[in-house]
């Protein structure tokens, strides 16, 4: 609990630091973003508990959709292609995907949420990133 | 690594994105959870039948039918819905039969028809059918028959329009006859002579097969009590546990102490008839014909009769039993029986018919399935497959294999499911049948029985989804 109650005291700090100069659209999109960097970040102090946070299993489902030897430069063109793919996928699936990959929330927490079976999140998932790979692969990004 | 990449782009997505997702959540409403579904799925069929309740159909009443039995106004008050009429004809080599119509209730039934017949035959002689045939065929079961008496009587004879009409009389031993699809069959008309009370002179006129089907309409004058008294004779002491009344039949279940003897122990003296005489409430008594007394290996006792008339359920004051015992009806809480309790009945039987069905075929899969994988180590059960079909020149894999086994399970599963809705809609409607009669019939023993075998099958294939879990691990 202190961990979580810090990351919120220093998540305000750098709220405070960034408005100005950032004028966000959305301030909650906003500070979402900073408190979950700077939770990440605190995790990632601690190496041994990147796996207890839930981090390892989720980039080893996202590193099925991407290749190895990616150039470091184009994470600007991932993320477009990303908004992209958001923009094309129905509501229900990218309420989920976002859920996982951005909110970082476990599988058992997104299916209580939705009312589905945690087998048809993770089927959902699957889908959705085998999608995704297609995509990227279209564009020479992935594998 | 590289999903960590991923995963940072991600982080650098829209912000509509990431504010859409509450936003959706709170404006979307939870889909219901399954038990939630199946809940209101049997609260929506339940309300169903309650509604239906009040759509029973009432007839009009049969003046000839009526005049046939000696019925009053009041009298014909009381069978007001139990009256159904077929009228239909059917003939054959100048020989008309009617079906002309029916007085019915749970378990006994008045059937009117007439016969026509042609100038050819001699109208001072009597005419019968050497075969008369009753069937209830069940909606919901796969077959059956009613089992009971028949006998026809001649009640109007008019020589002129040469047609005899008849009364025929069926009281059921057992079965609901309400809402059951009849079929009347008549076979190979006869004649006789009577002289000096003796049949003479018999010989067969036609060879005929005449059929009707009909469906018995509902009749709601039943009117059930449940004494729980002791009554006793000469050598007997019976616990009266049913009493049904309707306004044309009288049945009783019953619980001999001891064993029922129709005789003392030196067999010198014969028990009295089990019921003696029905009072009313104006004193009168009702007489009646074709009573039965019948007593299972368990000692339970079933009563039934005709009354000579029609008779108000609510009228009937006192029973008589033995002769010598009587039971006050008047000081015993009574129940009408209602279409929602008989239809509850009938849906109870035919969902746990369906269900015992599949349930049977089910455990039969599982129990094949179970002992075929289970008894035997998996790759042990593998090669054994493996050696036939390489004998047939074929091969596969073990992930194959464990494809095809885990398909196998799967589809047991499905039927699992399929299974538990019926599973819990019969035990919706089987608490609401126990909820509306307060009482347990051999049914609800025999459907308690079914959820206890279903149950099992709950566990059996409960089972199977534990060892396909362990077949997914390896």
């Amino acid at each position: 609990m202190p961990d979580a109650e810090e990351c919120v005291n220093d998540s305000y700090m750098k709220l405070w630091n960034a408005i100005p100069p950032n004028r966000p659209n959305s301030l909650k999109a906003f500070l979402l973003r900073i408190v979950k960097n700077t939770a990440i970040d605190r995790v990632r102090k601690d190496k041994r508990r990147l796996d207890g946070a839930g981090l390892k299993s989720i980039y080893a489902e996202l590193g099925e959709c991407i290749a190895d030897d990616r150039p470091q430069d184009d994470l600007a063109d991932l993320t477009r292609l990303l908004n992209r793919f958001l923009e094309q996928t129905d509501l229900d699936n990218r309420r989920i995907f976002i859920k996982r990959y951005w909110y970082s929330q476990s599988i058992i927490e997104i299916s209580k949420e939705e009312g589905l079976k945690e087998s048809t999140i993770k089927m959902r998932l699957f889908r959705m990133r085998e999608k995704l790979k297609k995509e990227l692969e279209r564009e020479g990004i992935s594998i | 690594m590289r999903g960590q990449d991923l995963y940072r782009a991600i982080d650098a997505v829209d912000d509509k994105y990431i504010d859409q997702v509450y936003k959706d959540q709170t404006k979307r409403r939870k889909p219901l959870s399954k038990r939630k579904m199946y809940l209101a799925l049997i609260a929506a069929i339940m309300a169903l039948a309650i509604l239906t309740v009040g759509a029973a159909e009432v007839y009009e009443w049969d003046g000839r039918l009526s005049q046939l039995l000696g019925l009053s106004s009041d009298q014909r008050s009381y069978v007001d819905g139990m009256w159904y009429r077929i009228n239909e004809t059917i003939s054959k080599d100048g020989i008309s039969l009617s079906l002309d119509s029916v007085l019915a209730d749970s378990n006994s039934m008045f059937v009117l028809y007439e016969l026509s017949l042609p100038e050819s035959m001699d109208m001072d002689r009597y005419y019968d059918f050497e075969i008369q045939q009753l069937d209830g065929q069940d909606w919901y079961s796969l077959g059956g028959s009613l089992s009971g008496s028949i006998s026809s009587r001649l009640v109007d004879l008019d020589k002129q329009k040469r047609t005899m009409t008849y009364m025929m009389e069926f009281s059921a031993s057992s079965g609901d006859i309400r809402e059951q699809k009849m079929r009347f069959s008549f076979k190979d008309l006869y004649s006789y002579r009577i002289v000096d009370d003796e049949i003479i002179d018999k010989r067969l006129e036609a060879k005929l097969d005449f059929v009707f089907y009909s469906m018995l309409s509902y009749t709601p004058n039943l009117v059930n009590y449940e004494p729980g008294k002791k009554v006793s004779g000469k050598h007997n002491t019976v616990w009266i546990d049913r009493i049904t009344i309707t306004p044309i039949s009288l049945t009783i279940g019953a619980r001999a102490e001891g064993g029922y003897s129709f005789w003392d122990e030196e067999r010198t003296e014969r028990e009295g008839s089990f019921v003696t005489a029905i009072i009313l409430n104006d004193g009168s008594r009702v007489e009646t014909r074709d009573s039965s007394t019948s007593v299972n290996i368990f000692d339970k006792v079933s009563y039934k009769t005709i009354y000579d008339g029609i008779v108000n359920p609510k009228d009937i004051q006192q029973i008589e039993f033995f002769g010598q015992d009587t039971l006050y009806l008047g000081d015993l809480d009574y129940t009408n029986d209602t279409k929602a309790s008989l239809d509850a009945r009938r849906l109870a039987d035919l969902t746990f018919n369906m269900g015992i069905f599949i349930s049977i075929i089910s455990m039969l899969i599982s129990i094949i399935s179970m002992l075929y994988l289970c008894k035997s180590d998996i790759y042990l059960s593998f090669e054994r497959v493996q050696a036939r079909k390489k004998k047939k020149g074929r091969e596969y894999s073990f992930d194959q294999y464990l494809a095809l086994t885990n398909k196998v399970l799967l589809k047991t599963a499905v039927a699992y499911r399929f299974f538990l809705v019926l599973l819990l809609l019969g035990i919706g409607w089987l608490t609401y049948m126990i909820i509306s009669n307060w009482f347990v019939t051999m049914t609800v023993f025999v459907d308690i029985l079914l959820i206890g075998l279903t149950l099992l099958l709950f566990i059996t294939i409960k089972e199977i989804g534990r060892f396909r879990r362990q077949l997914t691990k390896l």
